[in-house]
Parts: C-alpha cells; structure tokens; sequence
C-alpha cells in the first residue's frame, strides 16, 4: 500500500486519538473536583464512623444497584460506546471504499488485458 | 470514475470534526452539571441530537422509498440504504446512551412505555431493511420489497414524535413539547452538538452514497468487459 493511501487511515487515527484525549480530559476535570470534596467529607468523619468503616467484615448484606453505580460511570460508559459505534461505523465506510480500490485495480488490469487482446 | 472526494466534502467533514470537538469542549467544560440529575445529564448534549439524527436518516429512506416506489431510480434506492444506515447507526447510540441515563433518572435501564417502545421497534424495522438489502439479493423484488419497508418505518418516526403527547409516559419532554426548555448556559453546548451532528449527518450520508455510486460504476464496467471479451472470442 502506498504512503499517500495510507494518509486517510493515519489521519483518522489521530482524529480518533484527539477525541479519546478530549473525552479523557474532560473525565479528568470532572473527577478532580468530587475527588476533593469526598476528601473533604472523609476528613469531617467523626472518629467513631472512621472505626466503623474500618471494621472486619464478618458477612454480606444485599445493597440496591443504584446506590453502587454512579452518575459519572454512567455517562462514560455512555460516551465510550457512543464514539465506539460511530466509530466501528466509520471504518466500516472505510473498509467499502478500500474494497472498491480493490476492485478497481482488478477492473484496470481486466481492461488492460482486453487492450492487449485488441491490439493483437 | 472520480478517485479524489469533492473540496466541499472535505470542507463539511472537516466542519462536522470541528464542530464536534467544539460540542465536547462546550459540554465539559462550559455547560453546567445539572442539579437535579447531575452529572449524568450531559448525555443529553448526544443523546438528542443523535436521536434527531436517527430520524433524519429513517426520514430520507421512507422518502427515497416513496420515490423509488414511484419511478425506481439507482439514485433512490443508494439514497434509502443511506439513510437507513445512518439511522440505524444513530439509533444504536440513542438507544444505548437512552437507557444509562435513564437508569439514573428512573432507576431501571428499560420501562416498555410508549416513546421508548416505538423507537425500539422503528429501529427493527429499519434493521431488517437492511438485513433484506444485505441478504436479499439484487433483484427487483428485494429493492421493492426493501422500499415497502422503507416507508412503513416512516410510519414509525411519526408514532415516535406523537407517542408522547398521545399515550404520556416517562420519557422527559425537555426541548420539545411542554417541557420547561434548557437553561441559557446549556444551550450553546447543546446547539452546537445539534448543529455538529446535522453536519455529521449529512457527511456519512454523502459518503455512503457515493461509495455505492463508485460500486455501481464498477459492477457496469465489469459487465462492459465481460460483453468485450465475449465479443472476441466469438471473432477468433
């Protein structure tokens, strides 16, 4: 394959690159403040929750699903596969093309085939 | 055939990516965490206009298909798969990004209520069209059969967009309808990702359908020279 047919793959892979960056950063400004208020809350404790917390676990209680995923795991878990879908979808347009620039080279060396038959 | 893709193509896609990364940039970092829902809302900011996506691209196929049924054209039949594609490809994202937002609102990923119910279903509609296309042969038949579908789906965007004014239900109202609109400081956030998407749209719309004009030109050429060999070996 030549360099200048591979220019739209690399190009593509960077924009996908760029986007995971944007998404990564923006997870990343979103976590940092929660992060400082859990520690905040965490320092507030009182001695005595801190001792609870810290307690053997001496058995297993059933909790809601709710309560365990968050907000935040929630709308990445929505990102991720939003940008995978259109993604997948993207190189599946890709891919067509590149089977066409298949096809047509098979077409070319067909017709220049039937050109030498002509001649001859 | 024309190797090099339009300026204006270039042009567009190059508007659709910058147009999104500006949406991502608005949404985390400008638009502000809602306050009932909190940070689980900026799936809205996707959600919707992946959604308005979708039904752009059921739209153009159930009005390709009302054309093709009408006078069948190559034209008519590359536009419906496109369109359907795009929609098909949209809804996924709609109805997968739908649900985890609506777990945090409603608490249950799926309530079989009217809006949700009649997308789901649009949605398999516009899947076994394509599953029909893919499957189905390149006859007559299947592109006629295919068009009826095309325009039954058409049928489904309409029960989509009523669904909620007709029968209720729990899926919010917020931008249309009688819902209470979006704060000022989240509309350019949302606006942008609305326009980024049409955009978007109208990109893989574009490629999708000149990837099957580019392959309709090489199946006639193909025929071309199967006639002209034949021709040959019938003069030898």
């Amino acid at each position: 394959m030549s360099s200048s047919s591979r220019r739209p793959a690399r190009l593509l892979h960077a924009a996908f690159a760029l986007l995971l960056l944007l998404l990564a950063g923006s997870a990343s400004s979103l976590l940092t403040p929660s992060t400082a208020v859990a520690e905040e809350q965490s320092e507030a404790k009182p001695a005595a929750a801190k001792a609870e917390e810290t307690k053997m676990v001496t058995g297993f209680e059933p909790g809601t699903n709710e309560e365990q995923v968050s907000g935040f795991n929630l709308m990445v878990i929505a990102y991720l596969a939003f940008w995978g879908v259109l993604f997948v979808y993207f190189l599946s347009l890709v891919g067509r093309q590149k089977k066409l620039k298949g096809e047509l080279g098979e077409l070319k060396a067909r017709l220049d085939a039937l050109e030498e038959r002509t001649k001859e | 055939m024309n190797k090099k893709p339009f300026p204006s193509m270039l042009v567009l896609g190059s508007l659709a990516f910058a147009g999104v990364l500006t949406g991502i940039v608005l949404t985390f970092w400008v638009a502000p965490v809602e306050g009932s829902l909190g940070i689980v809302q900026k799936i809205f900011y996707f959600h919707v206009p992946s959604a308005i996506s979708s039904y752009i691209g059921f739209g153009l196929c159930g009005i390709a298909s009302i054309a093709y049924l009408l006078k069948p054209a190559k034209w008519a039949d590359r536009l419906a798969q496109a369109g359907a594609e795009l929609g098909v490809v949209f809804a996924t994202c709609v109805l997968i990004t739908g649900p985890l937002w609506g777990y945090k609102s409603w608490g249950t990923y799926w309530e079989w209520e009217p809006r949700l119910t009649s997308m789901l279903l649009t949605f398999l509609i516009y899947v076994s069209y394509l599953l029909l296309r893919q499957f189905g042969g390149e006859g007559e038949m299947a592109r006629k059969v295919g068009a009826i579908m095309g325009v039954l789906g058409l049928v489904g965007i309409g029960i989509i967009r009523i669904s909620v004014t007709l029968w209720g239900g729990v899926h919010p109202q917020v931008v249309t309808g009688k819902g209470g609109g979006i704060h000022p400081s989240m509309k350019p956030a949302f606006y942008t990702c609305f326009v980024a998407f049409m955009v978007l749209s109208a990109v893989l719309i574009w490629l999708r359908v000149r990837i099957a004009q580019q392959a309709d030109e090489i199946e006639s050429l193909h025929l071309l020279a199967g006639d002209v060999e034949y021709d040959l070996e019938k003069n030898q």
